[in-house]
């Protein structure tokens, strides 16, 4: 395995940064967007043209400063972090075409401020996925939680702030409580924070400050949204529908995720995690995360607080699947890091298609609206089922890798937590579309689909959630390359 | 200019800024427009110097300059270190930006006394950089009641009534403050015989634990956390720096408390010996103690405050307590991150005045006051909320790498008090500065004529400078640690 020393690494991660100033000082909207895009096209080119080496086995990593004695602030570009930052990269495109449709579709206020602070969090998201140690991916996690706040609370209400707060208390609340003490605690006691495959924590799990420091981590990056750390996340949905999609269906909570599988993987690995009694404890939070978050579901009555639900519940499956540390297991929680992601992404970009066409928010008043918006409720119903995980949608392959996992591990309970979930996410998902298409009362009225910035996106994603079941690669590429480099390591 | 001549720039700095701070007061005379050029030209002048200090200490190392050529212990000597030649160099950087982008309001307000402000203002940077590079005892006495003096003269400019009488109590204070350093530096000199830093620390190794020598230390630690404004010590701090003229706290605020600061380290590291300090006088625990006290008293009472500029000066408590706890913790890392801190803290609070002064002028003082000052002035508050973030510690602002190394020298040293006061108090300055961030942020008007009061190009430079200082010093924390502080740390004595 060779590593290649490029700048290229930072340069995604500078490239929407540098769009910033552009779409600030640009007047006309036209102009603003195009620089949105045209930022996010080099983003996703840059990232495709690192695919072919990193596929071959080859990393990139570029050293931009030092930070403390042994702690360089440090890009490396892995399987594992090239497979968020194409996700990531790709979908920032479609929600900023969908972004164009929704936002002067409302005549939202503000809209430069939002372009900038969009492309703010996605530099933060990439340096997340290139980040080399610990140490730099915290910096970009706080500066994604801080640069969110403004499109969070776009709206600059009441309601706005009461959910802006909840934001800040719990994603800087737990970052700075918890994640920096642990951070501090393993940087003394090892020197370093590098990312290593397999773990820079010795093996042995017994020790217990060094499980208490894995569940500080684990439960500090409450991006991921483990319960009981997780009603930020339903608060949120407070923002614009495409914040919520790309943030809180992919960026925010993905970067949560993806720290957490990094820290299970990287920071401590295989051998700490055997025998401690963390892994129990992650895998018992985990478990309860997904079981609950799908009941909640059930009984919402906004159908982006349901969504919201639904992802608190697929995030826990990455966690289960890292934690699980088997072969498929692993290679499951990443896939469906990748998959959800586009499932998530259609549905949320479905529900703003919903409101900016028809003003409706709430589960109830759905009903006969897919004779009505039959394009909208079909790539609502395709998300649906790849949440589900109904083949041949692309989230069936993780969830079928996940149940492998689980039936390698020692932990068959968990096969029981996904088989139920899937049910429950039946429950809430299909009565939904049902209804939507078959009405209990008649519905009248002209077809009146949403604007075509929003629908285009919206079907983009979802025939991209069909496509993923048929042609997994580079994906499944890229997670075999990761699962031989981990054991290699 | 040749190398010979930098040297002579340690002591051209003290008497050509007394020098230039008369000529400034003689301009009056002349013309009164020429006072404030005059005052921007001097202070440009001793940075110039100032820095090629810095460059001259961080090429060639640090050096002893003996005035008039007479070397101690009967003369006075000026130590020059990468410390102090950096501080000093954020002195006069920080004095140059704040009156460059205060230029105007100084008019405005004092234009009938411009002479006589500007001299005091160049006054009390030159007492400052006094202070932080002598290497005498009582020449440091004189220069702190220069810089003193004229703090308490500029403090009493005020927009409200109560500035004069709110310098009038810090006169009090202040005055207690420094007679007791004066009366330690007594006692020490009763015992050693001598006034040179170097000298004492030599002297006090060789004679026999004293009462005497005791006292000593304690009138000089006390003196100087009076003068620090270390809880609860700081009673004068928040009413002197919230009544005063905004210009004015934006120059004493970080300046004033940061230098006093340095002077403990310098006394406890340099003259009384780590040793006899820490294990001998237990400091640690007493540092550890009023650290810890100041940190959650400061981040506390923080949060009750209305007014904007009151706030920030609890802030300032807090941080004053960090850099007194890290002491208290005396290892290693938590008194580099001590020093980092400190350095830092230069950098953040004159940012954070600065920006918040601005926003003052915009909007009022209370806190209630900020609605909607994001929209309007939103360059201005963008580097407020920079500094902002920068106190309460986001990766990767200045204030971030100073709490790190106080954190891992807690945690090294497992005192616990110190990381959980830390902690808890980055969490409630979070609370504090988003409390601020929300008034500001959650007013919005469609209203195209809603911008910011006249401001000049120079003052949203200044307020940018002060920006672009903190961003350096948060990506240059590791630099700054290796060839300032380390340096510092390691001819203490300190592993």
């Amino acid at each position: 395995m060779n590593e290649i020393y490029s700048i290229r690494p930072l340069w995604v991660v500078l490239i929407s940064l540098c769009a910033v100033p552009l779409i600030i000082s640009t007047k006309r909207p036209n102009l603003r967007e195009t620089w949105t895009i045209l930022a996010g096209v080099l983003k996703l080119a840059l990232v495709l043209s690192m695919l072919p080496d990193v596929l071959s086995g080859s990393s990139f990593s570029f050293n931009i400063l030092t930070l403390f004695p042994g702690l360089p602030f440090r890009l490396r570009v892995d399987p594992m972090g090239l497979i968020f930052a194409l996700v990531a990269s790709f979908l920032w495109i479609v929600t900023s075409l969908y972004s164009i449709g929704y936002m002067r579709g409302l005549k939202e206020h503000s809209q430069s401020r939002y372009y900038a602070f969009f492309a703010i969090a996605l530099s933060s998201t990439m340096g997340i996925a290139f980040a080399a140690n610990l140490l730099t991916l915290y910096i970009f996690y706080e500066i994604l939680s801080l640069s969110t706040f403004p499109l969070v609370t776009h709206h600059q209400d009441q309601e706005a702030k009461a959910s802006g707060r909840k934001y800040l208390v719990y994603l800087l609340g737990t970052s700075i409580g918890l994640v920096l003490p642990s951070m501090i605690y393993l940087y003394m006691r090892f020197n370093g924070l590098d990312f290593r495959f397999g773990g820079f924590v010795p093996a042995g799990g017994a020790n217990l400050p060094l499980n208490i420091a894995c569940l500080l981590l684990v439960f500090g990056f409450a991006k991921v949204a483990i319960m009981p750390l997780h009603s930020w996340l339903p608060a949120a949905m407070v923002a614009p529908t495409p914040v919520s999609a790309l943030l809180h269906a992919v960026a925010v909570v993905k970067a949560g995720a993806f720290s957490v599988v990094r820290t299970i993987l990287f920071v401590f690995g295989e051998g700490f995690l055997e025998g401690s009694w963390a892994r129990p404890t992650i895998l018992f939070f985990a478990s309860a995360t997904v079981l609950i978050g799908s009941l909640v579901a059930l009984y919402q009555r906004e159908l982006k607080r349901l969504l919201a639900f639904s992802t608190i519940a697929q995030l826990s499956y990455i966690v289960l699947g890292a934690a699980m540390l088997t072969e498929h297991g692993v290679k499951g929680g990443i896939l469906q890091l990748a998959m959800h992601a586009f499932g998530k992404i259609t549905l949320f970009l479905g529900a703003g298609a919903i409101f900016v066409a028809t003003g409706k928010k709430l589960v109830d008043q759905l009903e006969g609206l897919g004779r009505t918006m039959p394009f909208t409720f079909g790539a609502f119903f395709v998300g649906a089922l790849s949440i589900i995980g109904i083949p041949p949608m692309g989230g069936f392959l993780a969830k079928w890798e996940l149940l492998l996992g689980s039936c390698q591990s020692q932990y068959m309970g968990i096969m029981g937590v996904l088989l139920a979930s899937s049910l429950l996410n039946v429950a809430y998902f299909i009565p939904l579309v049902y209804r939507a298409f078959f009405p209990s009362f008649p519905v009248e009225g002209k077809i009146r689909e949403a604007p075509l910035f929003c629908l285009l996106p919206m079907l983009a994603t979802a025939l991209f959630t069909i496509l993923l079941f048929f042609f997994p690669y580079p994906f499944a590429q890229l997670i075999s390359g990761l699962w031989s480099q981990l054991l290699g390591g | 200019m040749s190398g010979t001549m930098t040297y002579h720039f340690s002591v051209i700095l003290v008497t050509f800024g007394l020098l230039l701070s008369f000529i400034t007061y003689a301009m009056t005379w002349i013309k009164r427009s020429l006072c404030l050029p005059f005052a921007v030209l001097s202070i440009g002048f001793l940075s110039y110097c100032s820095f090629s200090l810095f460059i001259l200490v961080i090429e060639r190392g640090p050096f002893e300059y003996y005035l008039g050529g007479w070397p101690p212990p009967i003369g006075i000597a000026y130590y020059i270190d990468e410390l102090n030649a950096f501080l000093s160099l954020l002195v006069y950087l920080v004095a140059l930006i704040n009156l460059l982008c205060n230029r105007e309001r100084f008019l405005e307000k004092q234009g009938d006394r411009i002479g006589g402000t500007m001299a005091l203002y160049i006054l009390f940077i030159t007492g400052l950089n006094g202070i932080l590079l002598t290497a005498d005892l009582f020449n440091l006495y004189v220069l702190l009641e220069i810089a003193s003096l004229t703090g308490y003269a500029l403090l009493a400019i005020g927009d409200k009534r109560q500035a004069p009488f709110a310098s009038l109590n810090y006169v009090f204070l202040g005055t207690i403050g420094a007679c007791f350093y004066l009366l330690g530096v007594g006692y020490l000199y009763i015992k050693t015989g001598s006034l040179n830093m170097q000298d004492v620390s030599r002297l006090i190794t060789q004679i026999p634990k004293s009462p005497t020598i005791l006292s000593g230390f304690i009138f000089i630690l006390i003196g100087i956390w009076i003068k620090m404004g270390l809880f609860p010590f700081h009673i004068w701090l928040p009413r002197a720096y919230t009544n005063t003229f905004g210009p004015i706290s934006s120059l004493i605020a970080p300046l004033g408390t940061k230098v006093m600061a340095y002077v403990i380290f310098r006394v406890i590291l340099f003259v009384f010996g780590k040793e006899f300090s820490f294990e001998i006088y237990s400091l640690g625990h007493v540092a550890t103690l009023f650290g810890v006290a100041a940190i959650l008293y400061g981040a506390i009472t923080a949060l009750r405050q209305t007014d904007l500029r009151r706030m920030l000066c609890f802030v300032v408590i807090t941080e004053i307590g960090y850099i007194v706890a890290g002491l208290g913790v005396g290892n290693i890392n938590a008194i580099r991150g001590s020093l980092l801190h400190l350095l830092n803290d230069v950098a953040m609070t004159f940012c954070l005045f600065l920006s918040a002064d601005h926003l003052i002028v915009n909007t009022g003082t209370k806190i209630e006051e900020l609605k909607g000052v994001f929209q309007k002035t939103p360059f201005g508050s963008s580097i407020y909320v920079l500094a902002s973030l920068s106190v309460i510690g986001i990766p990767p602002s200045p204030g971030f790498f100073g709490k790190w190394y106080l954190l891992q020298g807690s945690l090294e040293a497992q005192n616990f008090w110190v990381f959980g006061a830390i902690l808890l108090s980055s969490l409630l300055n979070t609370v504090l500065f988003f409390r601020t961030f929300e008034e500001g942020y959650y007013h919005h008007t469609e209203s195209p004529s809603y911008g910011p009061k006249k401001t000049s190009l120079s003052a949203y430079g200044g307020i940018l400078a002060s920006g672009l200082l903190v961003v350096l010093m948060g990506l240059l924390a590791h630099p700054i640690v290796g060839h300032i502080v380390d340096p510092f740390l390691l001819r203490a004595r300190l592993p």
